[in-house]
C-alpha cells in the first residue's frame, strides 16, 4: 500500500521493527561523578539469527558503541566549527572501557517476512543502553539525567543540585 | 624538495626507496610497496591502525618518518602469514570472530603477536593493558580478548 499522499502515513513504514532490552549495573563515585559500568546485559529480538556468532558480535559491538555515546562521546561546536575533531579530543571506547561483565543474547524469534525468519540486528543493541545506564545511575544515587553524555561533570552537577549545593558555570 | 634514497629490510627482503623528508612510513609502504595492511586512521598515533614493527618494536606508521627506517628491519602485517598459511594469531582472530569491518585488525594482529612473544600466557588484564592503544569502532573487544587467548593456546600447542 503506497503512503497516504495527504500525510505520508503508511502501514509499511518499515519492513520490521527492532526490539531489545538492556540491563546495566553501575558504580557511582559521588565525590567525582565518575560512573563505572560493571555489568551490561544486552538482549535483542533479531528474528532467527542466521549466523549466531556474527549476531552475538553485532550485539556486543552495537552496545559498546552506544556505551561510548552514553558515557563520554560529545562533539563540541564553537561558532559552527567542531573543536574536538580528532581521536585525541573525541574519545571512543577503547578496550579498557569494556565493562568487566557483558552478556549478549538473541531471543528465540521468527520474523515472518524476513529471509530464513531473520531481520536486521545492527542497531538493535544500541537503543536501550543509554536509558538502562541512566536508570541504573538513578537507582544508585537518586539523580535522573536526561541528556547525554553521562560524564562525570553531568553526574556531579546533578548530585550537587540534588544536595542543594549546585555548581556554578565552568 | 630534496629526495633521498633509503635501504632497509622489508618483511625479510632487502628494499630501497626514493623518499622525501616529510613522507611517513605508511605512505612509503602503500605507495612504493603496495602494502595496504598498515593504514592511516587518526594520523595522531591514537588508534593503532597504522602499526608497523621497526626492529621488532611496534611503532605508529603515521607518525614515524620514512627516513627513520633507513638501515632498519621493517615488518608489516603482511609478514605474519607464510604463503597461504595463516599465523596462529590470524587463525585465532578468525575463529573468535574478532572483527567486524576489519579496519583495525592489522594493528591488533601485530600487537597481539608482540604481546604473545613477550608473554606467552597473558591474563585478561595483561591483554587489555597491552591492547589499550588500539581502537576498534565496531567494538569487537570481547572477541579480540578471546582471540588472544585462543592464539596463546595454539602457539603453546605448536611449540610443545
Amino acid at each position: 500500500m503506497p503512503p497516504d499522499p495527504a500525510n505520508g502515513l503508511t502501514p509499511n513504514a518499515t519492513p520490521f521493527w527492532m526490539c531489545a532490552a538492556v540491563g546495566a549495573e553501575v558504580e557511582v563515585d559521588t565525590e567525582t561523578g565518575k560512573v563505572r559500568v560493571t555489568r551490561l546485559v544486552n538482549v535483542v529480538d533479531c528474528g532467527r539469527p542466521v549466523n549466531p556468532k556474527i549476531v552475538e558480535t553485532q550485539i556486543s559491538g552495537g552496545a559498546l558503541m552506544q556505551l561510548g555515546f552514553t558515557m563520554f562521546e560529545k562533539m563540541h561546536i564553537d561558532a559552527g566549527q567542531v573543536t574536538n575533531a580528532s581521536l585525541a579530543d573525541y574519545k571512543i571506547p577503547a578496550i579498557l572501557d569494556l565493562p568487566p561483565s557483558m552478556e549478549n543474547e538473541a531471543v528465540a524469534a521468527h520474523q515472518s517476512n524476513g529471509p530464513f525468519g531473520g531481520k536486521g540486528v545492527g542497531e538493535s543493541a544500541t537503543f536501550c543502553v543509554s536509558p538502562a545506564i541512566g536508570n541504573a545511575i538513578e537507582d544508585a544515587c537518586g539523580v535522573q539525567l536526561t541528556e547525554l553524555p553521562l560524564d562525570p561533570e553531568a553526574v556531579l552537577r546533578a548530585l550537587r543540585a540534588q544536595a542543594n549545593q549546585p555548581l556554578g558555570d565552568a | 624538495m630534496t629526495k633521498r634514497t633509503i635501504s632497509f629490510t622489508l618483511n625479510g627482503e632487502p628494499a630501497t626507496a626514493e623518499i622525501e623528508p616529510h613522507h611517513n612510513l605508511v605512505e612509503l609502504l602503500q605507495s612504493d610497496f603496495n602494502l595496504m595492511g598498515a593504514r592511516e586512521s587518526c594520523g595522531q598515533g591514537m588508534c593503532g591502525c597504522c602499526t608497523v614493527l621497526v626492529n621488532g618494536t611496534a611503532v605508529s606508521g603515521c607518525l614515524y618518518l620514512a627516513a627513520f627506517v633507513d638501515g632498519a628491519r621493517v615488518a608489516t602485517v603482511e609478514s605474519l602469514a607464510n604463503g597461504d598459511t595463516l599465523s596462529p594469531v590470524q587463525e585465532a582472530f578468525i575463529e573468535a570472530g574478532a572483527f567486524q569491518c576489519g579496519y583495525c585488525t592489522p594493528g591488533f594482529l601485530l600487537m597481539a603477536t608482540q604481546l604473545l612473544d613477550e608473554n606467552p600466557d597473558p591474563d585478561d588484564d595483561a591483554i587489555r593493558h597491552y591492547l589499550s592503544g588500539n581502537l576498534c569502532r565496531c567494538g569487537a573487544y570481547p572477541e579480540i580478548i578471546e582471540a588472544v587467548k585462543i592464539a596463546a593456546r595454539k602457539r603453546k600447542a605448536t611449540a610443545a
